[in-house]
C-alpha cells in the first residue's frame, strides 16, 4: 500500500489558539482512516487543511512524497483529493445533475447533459446510491442529498482521497449501516477514506486506522492490526478527564406528591405546510418520568415539542397543567409553570450570539434580580458562580461570547439554563445530536438527576439505544400518531424500529 | 514580498488616526476632482464650505438646527432596527407630528402659557408620529405586512394627507392663500439662542440620544430589546412577547419623530407648510445607517449629515453649482465612513 498523503509537523494556528500542534499523519490508499476527538479537538481543522481551505501556519503537506508549496483546494482537487462537506453545498433548486455539473470546473461551456447522466447513473449504481440525475435536490432528504455531494466528488477526474466531515450526523439510524458499507466498498476499490466521527462504534466496525485527537495534538494512532477498543479510543479522547465518564445513572423513586403532571388530550397540531403532522394525541407526561420520543426525524417531533412550549399553536384538543388548562397560554405562562426546553438547534434557537454566556444565562434561567431598573448582574454572576448544576456541567467562563463557544459549549450552557430553575417539564430535543462522548454523558446524567428531582422529561431523540436507556416509557412518532407506551425494559428494538418505519398501522 | 504588503495595508488599516485622516481626505480629494473637471476650483470650494458651517453664527445655527431633527428622526430608525425591524417612514410620522403640533397649537392650546401649553404640544406631536408608525404595526400584526414597505408607503400617504388639509381646511384664511396652517401664538414658540435658529430642541434632541442609550444599555427593558434584536428565535423561546415590545418600539420610535416635528413647528417654523422638514427623515435612516445605530453616535452623524446639508446650500448660492452636487460629497462622505467600518469588523 502506498501512501498518498504525508504531513509533516502540521500546525496551524488561529490568533492565540494552536488548533493543530505538529501533527504527522499518514493517508494510504485502501484504507478508511478516522479521525476520532471531542468537540474542538482540531478534527475539522485539520480535514480543511488537507483539502486546502486553510494553510498551515507551518509545517508540510507532501502529496506522493513531494512538498507541496502554496496549498490550497484548486491544488488538492489537481491531486485527487475530494472533500464531502458537513454542511451540503448543493442549490435546492438545481437537479442533482445540474449540481453535480457545477462541481466541475472544467467541464467547458456546453453542458454534455448526456454524458454526465450516463456518469451519475454508472456511478450511482455502482454503489447502489440510488440517485436520480433528474430530480430537484430540495424533495430529497438528508441521506440523499449526501449521495449528491459524494457523487459530486466521485465523478472528479482521477479522484483518490475522499474527506468525510461527520457523514453520520445527517443520518437516520437505518441509514448508516448502509453508509458505513459503502465506504467498505469505497476502500475495496481502492480509495483512501478519511473520516471524522463522534461515535465511537463507526470507527471500530469499519477504521483500518485511528488517529485520535486531542486539544490539537494527536493522542494515539493504531491499526487494526495493532488493535484497538472502544475504551481505549475513549481514553485517548477524553485524556486525563476520564473521570467524568464515570457518572451516575441511578433511577429513583422520586416523592412527586403535590406535584402537577400534563396531560394531553386530544391534540392536533399542524406543520409549516398546514398539513396535521400530528392528529389526536393523547400523553400522559408524568412528573419524575422520562418519556422518550422515538421517530424518524421530521414526524412532528419539532412541532410536538414546540407546541407543549407555547411556540406554537395545536389545531385542536387540549393541554393540561394539573387540573389547568393552559391551551391557550403563551410561551411565557408555560415557562412561569417551569417548562424548559432546549431545541434541536440551540445555537439557532436558544442563544443570543453577541451577548456574553452571563447574558443568555439570564434567559429564562438564572433567576433575574432587579437593581435601579436594570438586570442585577452582579447578583447573577453570584449565582453562576454558585449553583451546583452549572459547576457539574463545566459551564464556560461568563465573559465569553456565546457566538464564539463551539457545539459542545453551546449545550452545556443550555442545558444548565435550562436545568438551574429546577422545571416542572424539560423537553429536551436531540440532546446528544453531534456531541462528543463527554459531553453526551454529561447530558444524560443531568437529565436523569432531573428526573430522579421530580421534573417530567421529554427526550426526543434519533438515537434507540440513547432512548432505551434512559426512558422510563416509550412513545414512537410516525405516520401522524403517536403509538405505545412502550416499556424500554420489556419492549423489543426491532418491533420499534417496525412501528418507527411503518407507522401505527402495523402496531394495531 | 506581496504578502508582506497586504500585512503592512492591514497594520495601516487598524491604525486609527489613518483611518480618521481617511476618512476625511478620500472623499475631499475625490469631490475635489470633480469640481476641478467642472472647472471649479477646489479650494475655493471648500472655502466656501468652510465659511458656510463656521464661518458665521446662523451658519453654524442653521447646522444646529438641522441636527436636531436628525438625531430624533436617526433614533427613529435605530430603535424598530434594535428589535429585527426596519422604519422607513421616520418622513411620514415627523411630518404628521409637525402637523399636529401646528393643529394643537393653533386650537386648543392657542391661549395657554408655555409651561403648559408647550409641553402638551410636543405630547400631541409624539402622539401623531405614534399613530402614523402604529398603522403599519397594525398592518404587520393583523396581515403580516411588511413594517418597511408600509411605513414608506405611509410617507406618501402623509404628504397628500398633509397637502389635503393645508389647502382644504386648515388653510390660514389671513394666509394670503398660501397652502399654510395659522401661526401658533408667539408665547408657544421657544426662545431664538445667541441670534441664530438654534434653540432648545437641541439640548432635548440630544437627552432623547442619550436616554435612548441609557435604556438599552442600563435598563431591563433594554436587555429584553437587545435580546429580540440579538436572536428573535431565542427571545421567544425564553418567553419574551416579541411581538407586544416590537410593536412598542416601533410605535415609540414614531412619537420620537412627532417630538422632531414638534421641534419643528414649535422652534423653527410656527405653522405646518407643505414642505416643512422634507427629507429629514429620510436623512435621519441615512444618519442611523452609518453609525450602525449606535444612538450615542447618532448625534454626531446626524451633525456631520446637518454640516454638509448646510454646505451645499451655500455652495449653490456661492458658487453656481446645483446644490444637488453636495449631495455627491455627502454620499462620497458616507460610503467612505461605511466602508471604513466594515473594515474594522474584519
Amino acid at each position: 500500500m502506498s501512501t498518498i498523503i504525508q504531513t509533516k509537523d502540521l500546525t496551524i494556528r488561529f490568533g492565540s489558539l494552536v488548533a493543530n500542534d505538529r501533527l504527522n499523519i499518514e493517508i494510504e490508499e485502501g484504507t478508511i482512516h478516522a479521525i476520532a476527538g471531542e468537540n474542538g479537538a482540531g478534527k475539522s481543522t485539520l480535514m480543511k487543511m488537507l483539502y486546502g481551505v486553510y494553510q498551515p501556519t507551518s509545517g508540510d503537506i507532501l502529496v506522493d512524497g513531494e512538498v507541496m508549496h502554496g496549498w490550497n483546494a484548486a491544488m488538492a482537487r489537481s491531486k485527487g483529493i475530494g472533500m464531502v462537506f458537513q454542511d451540503f453545498r448543493l442549490i435546492p433548486a438545481f437537479t442533482v445533475l445540474e449540481n453535480v455539473f457545477l462541481s466541475m470546473r472544467d467541464a467547458g461551456f456546453v453542458l454534455k447533459k448526456k454524458e454526465l447522466r450516463k456518469q451519475i447513473l454508472t456511478l450511482s449504481e455502482e454503489y447502489h446510491l440510488g440517485v436520480n440525475p433528474d430530480d430537484e435536490v430540495w424533495k430529497l432528504d438528508l441521506g440523499q442529498r449526501q449521495h449528491i455531494e459524494i457523487i459530486k466528488v466521485l465523478s472528479t477526474p482521477n479522484i483518490r482521497v475522499m474527506i468525510f466531515d461527520e457523514p453520520t450526523s445527517v443520518l437516520a439510524p437505518h441509514e448508516i449501516n448502509r453508509f458505513l458499507e459503502m465506504l467498505k466498498s469505497f476502500r475495496d476499490r481502492g480509495y483512501a477514506i478519511l473520516f471524522i466521527t463522534h461515535k465511537i462504534d463507526e470507527i471500530v466496525s469499519v477504521a483500518d486506522r485511528i488517529t485520535v485527537l486531542r486539544h490539537g495534538k494527536i493522542t494515539s494512532s493504531l491499526s487494526r492490526e495493532e488493535g484497538f477498543n472502544r475504551d481505549q479510543i475513549i481514553r485517548s479522547m477524553l485524556g486525563d478527564d476520564v473521570s467524568r465518564m464515570q457518572i451516575s445513572m441511578e433511577r429513583t423513586v422520586p416523592d412527586i406528591s403535590g406535584m402537577e403532571n400534563i396531560e394531553l388530550d386530544r391534540l392536533t397540531i399542524r406543520d409549516e405546510h398546514n398539513r396535521e403532522i400530528l392528529k389526536d394525541i393523547t400523553l400522559s407526561i408524568r412528573r419524575g418520568k422520562i418519556l422518550g420520543v422515538a421517530g424518524i426525524s421530521g414526524n412532528g417531533q419539532r412541532e410536538f415539542a414546540e407546541c407543549l412550549f407555547g411556540v406554537r399553536k395545536s389545531t385542536s384538543g387540549r393541554i393540561l397543567f394539573g387540573e389547568e388548562d393552559i391551551t391557550g397560554s403563551g410561551t411565557g405562562k408555560r415557562i412561569g409553570l417551569g417548562f424548559r426546553m432546549v431545541t434541536e438547534d440551540p445555537i439557532h434557537d436558544n442563544v443570543v450570539g453577541n451577548f456574553t454566556v452571563l447574558e443568555n444565562m439570564a434567559l429564562a434561567g438564572l433567576e433575574v434580580t432587579t437593581k435601579r431598573g436594570d438586570v442585577d448582574w452582579k447578583d447573577l454572576e453570584e449565582q453562576f458562580r454558585s449553583h451546583p448544576e452549572i459547576t457539574d456541567l463545566n459551564v464556560p467562563e461568563v465573559h465569553r461570547i456565546a457566538g464564539t463557544l463551539s457545539g459542545g459549549n453551546v449545550q452545556r450552557m443550555t442545558f444548565a439554563r435550562a436545568v438551574v430553575s429546577n422545571p416542572s417539564l424539560l423537553i429536551a430535543c436531540y440532546p446528544s445530536r453531534g456531541l462528543d462522548v463527554a459531553t453526551v454523558a454529561v447530558v444524560h446524567q443531568t437529565l436523569m438527576r432531573l428526573r430522579n428531582g421530580g421534573a417530567a422529561i421529554i427526550l426526543i431523540s434519533e438515537d434507540l439505544s440513547e432512548l432505551m436507556e434512559l426512558s422510563d416509557e416509550l412513545v414512537v412518532f410516525a405516520a401522524g400518531s403517536a403509538s405505545g407506551p412502550f416499556d424500554p425494559g420489556t419492549a423489543d428494538v426491532n418491533e420499534i424500529g417496525r412501528v418507527m418505519l411503518r407507522g401505527a398501522g402495523s402496531n394495531e | 514580498m506581496s504578502k508582506a504588503g497586504s500585512e503592512y495595508m492591514d497594520k495601516l488599516m487598524n491604525n486609527r488616526l489613518f483611518r480618521a485622516l481617511f476618512i476625511i481626505l478620500f472623499p475631499v480629494t475625490v469631490f475635489g476632482i470633480l469640481l476641478l473637471t467642472e472647472g471649479k476650483n477646489p479650494i475655493e470650494t471648500y472655502g466656501v464650505i468652510l465659511n458656510a458651517v463656521f464661518g458665521s453664527r446662523y451658519g453654524f445655527g442653521e447646522v444646529v438646527v438641522q441636527a436636531t431633527y436628525l438625531i430624533l428622526t436617526s433614533l427613529t430608525a435605530i430603535l424598530p432596527y434594535r428589535v429585527g425591524m426596519a422604519n422607513a417612514g421616520g418622513e411620514g410620522q415627523m411630518a404628521i407630528g409637525a402637523l399636529c403640533t401646528a393643529i394643537a397649537g393653533t386650537t386648543f392650546l392657542s391661549r395657554m402659557p408655555a409651561v403648559i401649553g408647550i409641553p402638551l404640544m410636543m405630547l400631541s406631536g409624539m402622539a401623531g408620529g405614534a399613530i402614523w408608525a402604529g398603522i403599519p404595526v397594525l398592518c404587520k400584526a393583523k396581515f403580516r405586512m411588511n413594517e418597511t414597505l408600509s411605513s414608506i408607503l405611509m410617507n406618501y400617504i402623509s404628504t397628500y394627507f398633509i397637502s389635503f388639509l393645508l389647502y382644504g381646511i386648515l388653510k390660514d384664511p389671513k394666509g394670503w392663500n398660501y397652502p399654510q396652517t395659522m401661526e401658533v401664538a408667539g408665547q408657544l414658540r421657544f426662545r431664538m439662542l445667541f441670534s441664530t435658529r438654534a434653540n432648545v430642541g437641541i439640548l432635548i434632541s440630544i437627552l432623547v440620544a442619550i436616554g435612548c442609550w441609557y435604556i438599552l444599555q442600563k435598563t431591563k427593558i433594554g436587555f429584553t430589546i437587545r435580546t429580540i434584536g440579538g436572536n428573535t428565535t431565542a427571545a421567544v423561546y425564553s418567553g419574551i412577547n416579541v411581538k407586544l415590545v416590537q410593536s412598542a418600539v416601533f410605535t415609540s420610535a414614531g412619537a420620537l419623530a412627532g417630538l422632531a416635528g414638534a421641534i419643528l413647528i414649535i422652534g423653527v417654523e410656527g405653522r405646518m407648510r407643505v414642505d416643512s422638514g422634507t427629507t429629514m427623515g429620510f436623512m435621519g435612516f441615512l444618519a442611523a445607517g452609518i453609525v450602525n445605530n449606535n444612538p450615542l453616535l447618532a448625534i454626531l452623524s446626524a451633525f456631520l449629515i446637518a454640516g454638509l446639508n448646510i454646505a451645499g446650500n451655500a455652495m449653490e448660492i456661492n458658487t453656481g453649482l446645483p446644490s444637488a452636487s453636495i449631495q455627491i460629497l455627502i454620499m462620497l462622505v458616507l460610503l467612505t465612513i461605511m466602508g471604513m467600518g466594515r473594515r474594522k469588523k474584519a
